[in-house]
């Protein structure tokens, strides 16, 4: 073009679009990698894949600033997206999971074996660690002993009940003694009395189970408080038409017919029994110590909620955990050091204190223990139960073979049967044993 | 108006019975019953929706009552001042639309090249491409997470934004499909003219067809800005906390401490969320409907 040229008014606007569209262009590409997680000023980026709730972005920046050569990349936990990142060999660093069913994770060899980690570490010592962490611990074929694939990070106590004393009141019914377990079928007379129906509606629930979250869990519970087995001795396969399992799969086809609380054929709207316990239209509910975090805020509730041992099928006593959510370390992660220090920080470092003092389940190591809340008489009442019933805790059985929802949706399935009287007891429970048994055939045959 | 014209087909349809094109409308038996109809349809349609913004206006506690009420006893903006502050909800929202807008309009561009193609081109083949293209819809996204995933981890571009910008050149069968039969339908005289002129594929393309095709770009383009702005699947697996959309953080962060959702202010979260699609329908409506009755009645 020659300098001395005048510029049209055409070139003048297509170049100023051709300027605007490159700018435009430039941007878009550098906001397309707005995410991405590569180089970071030789750090180290460490992909942490937990529930961003549990990890406050304050915990973040006191573990980078405590910790200068790693930056924490937070991704949310999405299941599908942890199989996805297993399935490409490209798994996060860190992830969370349930002490309770990662019997199947080990077995499938995906989680480090983390005790020599343990054995060197002076912040998190092996025996500073609740025995709940013997379901992460796995030794080839059976949970509770072994190496540790995973430290957990709060449990509960999770068949302990709490209740509304003001309900009690208003139905004339005697508290639940705070040091003696409740028979399950004395659980349910007491439910029906605490049930309150108008216009054929329930207006205040007996008794909430916490359905939609667990069934294996309160019914292996029963088997176990029986004095029977869940499964034969390799783990392969399970008889559910014994005595033991027929009484306890029977309590809750009766808890279904009565109406005393909410089941999956019920539902409540939010899932949970939280909002209805909160709304005063539930009078026990079977949820652990966690539940306690909810009333701390409720100055009117906390003055009416207590805290129960877990009730009891037979005569011996177990208090299990059913989940113990905590973190692991892929086998095939790529900072397995600086993910063991995340490790530490977040397990008994100042996130783990917050957590034990905000009373939203039990601390993982025994040290920690007496941070629990006691301010308030509720917690105090909470407090002195959940010491109580902690030599009373029992690893719920874990088969490599089968996951903890394949438990649920089957026993679920032949429950509202069940209840729906399309079959009996009996021929639910046989049901459901061929049903899990091929299931634990289909994960032999997967795991080997 | 030429009267003089219209009168005569006025009368004819007097005649028949039929009314007349212009007068005063006599009510039909059947219109009573239709607008019923219509209203209790209004109704199934617009309920969710009702719903969710009394239950974003009610207290936890009203939420679960029984006998509930309808309406909320004090109504509760505090749900949407949580909504707003308990997540970054502004970065979220910046999130799904930059996502939105930058898929939405290269599908919308990819999807009119390939339709124009099958609709004005000739190449052995294209009738079996076509149909290969159209097959492809029947494939559920599902079944394709787990690869995709994968691929787009061994490309590097997890927790990029470049998977949606490959998805958005990829074009997408349906409006490929919208596209050919909208192309399909516009005179082949025009295209002929122009090649007499001297303009090439690629001209005609930008400056004759996509010009005359204003209501299926406008469709294709909220169809696509619609489905990423709901979609959860996708950057729940692709992207992290900080750059990921509106749609995983109300799925996954108004819980308590213990995980629990709370219900009240998800409902307040999520009216505000479907409110930008929602305004874009109301205002693009007219544009959408014919684009997609033409489609239909051309081919």
């Amino acid at each position: 073009m020659n300098g001395s040229e005048p510029i049209s008014r055409r070139r003048l606007l297509t170049g100023a679009a051709a300027a605007a569209g490159g700018a435009a262009a430039t941007s878009l590409l550098g906001a397309c990698n707005a995410g991405s997680s590569g180089g970071s000023g030789g750090k180290v980026t460490l992909t942490v894949m937990f529930s961003a709730a549990d990890l406050p972005k304050e915990s973040i920046a006191d573990f980078e600033a405590k910790n200068p050569g790693i930056k924490i990349n937070l991704l949310e936990f999405d299941a599908t997206r942890l199989n996805a990142m297993l399935a490409s060999g490209n798994p996060p660093d860190i992830t969370i999971g349930a002490a309770v069913g990662s019997a199947n994770t080990n077995a499938r060899g995906l989680a480090t074996d983390l005790t020599p980690y343990l054995e060197k570490s002076r912040v998190l010592r092996k025996e500073d660690l609740q025995p709940v962490n013997n379901s992460f611990r796995w030794d080839g074929r059976r949970i509770g002993q072994g190496a540790y694939h995973g430290i957990v990070k709060d449990w509960s106590q999770d068949a302990t009940l709490w209740y509304n004393t003001a309900l009690f009141d208003q139905a004339k019914v005697p508290y639940l003694s705070d040091s003696q377990p409740t028979d399950y079928d004395e659980l349910l007379a007491i439910a029906k009395r605490l049930t309150v129906r108008q216009g054929g509606r329930t207006k205040v629930f007996g008794l909430g189970v916490e359905w939609a979250w667990t069934l294996y869990g309160p019914i292996a519970t029963m088997i176990l408080q029986q004095g029977a087995q869940l499964y034969n001795g390799d783990l392969t396969e399970v008889d559910l038409t014994t005595a033991a399992a027929r009484r306890a799969f029977g309590w809750f086809v009766d808890f279904g017919r009565s109406g005393v609380g909410p089941t999956s054929l019920n539902p409540l709207p939010d899932g949970s029994d939280q909002s209805t316990f909160s709304a005063e239209r539930m009078a026990i509910t079977q949820d652990g110590y966690f539940f306690g975090g909810n009333f701390v805020k409720d100055k009117a509730l906390s003055g009416r909620v207590r805290m129960a041992p877990a009730p009891i099928m037979g005569d011996k006593r177990v208090s299990p955990c059913y989940s113990g959510q905590g973190a692991w370390i892929p086998v095939k992660a790529k900072h397995k050091d600086e993910a063991w220090k995340f490790m530490e920080y977040y397990m008994a470092g100042p996130p783990a204190e917050t957590r034990a003092k905000s009373g939203w389940g039990l601390p993982s190591l025994k040290s920690l223990l007496p941070k629990l809340p006691q301010d308030l008489p509720y917690q105090k009442q909470a407090y002195s139960v959940a010491q109580r019933e902690l030599q009373y805790l029992a690893p719920l059985p874990d088969s490599p073979y089968i996951t903890v929802d394949g438990w649920n949706v089957t026993l679920d399935k032949h429950l509202q049967r069940a209840i729906k009287n399309q079959q009996s007891v009996d021929a639910a429970c046989a049901s459901v044993t061929t049903e899990i048994n091929r299931l634990l055939k289909q994960g032999k045959e997967r795991i080997g | 108006m030429d009267i003089g014209k219209t009168r005569p087909i006025a009368a004819a349809r007097t005649a028949t019975g039929r009314g007349t094109l212009r007068g005063p409308r006599r009510p039909r038996p059947g219109n009573g019953a239709a607008y019923v109809l219509l209203m209790a349809l209004s109704v199934v349609f617009a309920g969710p929706f009702l719903w969710l913004l009394l239950a974003a206006l009610k207290t936890r506690e009203e939420w679960v009552a029984v006998p509930g009420s309808v309406l909320p006893d004090q109504v509760q903006w505090s749900n949407f001042t949580q909504a707003l502050t308990d997540v970054n909800f502004a970065a979220y929202a910046m999130n799904s639309l930059f996502l939105s807008t930058t898929y939405a309009f290269l599908i919308t561009l990819s999807s009119a090249a390939v339709g124009f193609g099958f609709a004005r081109l000739r190449a052995p083949g294209k009738r079996a491409m076509f149909l290969v293209v159209l097959s492809t819809m029947m494939l559920p996204q599902v079944l394709t997470i787990l690869p995709t995933y994968v691929m787009f981890s061994r490309l590097g571009l997890v927790n990029t934004y470049w998977p949606w910008v490959l998805w958005g050149l990829a074009a997408s069968p349906y409006l490929v499909f919208l596209f050919r039969q909208f192309f399909a339908a516009i005179p082949r005289e025009l295209e002929d003219a122009a090649i007499i002129d001297g303009c090439g594929w690629p001209r005609i393309f930008v400056r004759i067809f996509l010009p005359l095709s204003r209501p299926v770009l406008i469709t294709a383009f909220l169809l696509s800005f619609t489905w990423s702005w709901g979609d959860y699947i996708a950057p729940a697996l692709l992207l992290d906390v900080d750059h990921t959309t509106l749609s995983v953080a109300i799925t996954s962060w108004y819980k308590d401490p213990h995980g629990n959702g709370i219900p009240t202010v998800q409902a307040a979260a999520a009216t505000l969320y479907i409110m930008p699609v929602l305004l874009i329908f109301f205002f693009a409506q007219r544009h959408f409907v014919r684009s997609v009755v033409g489609s239909a009645v051309k081919g």
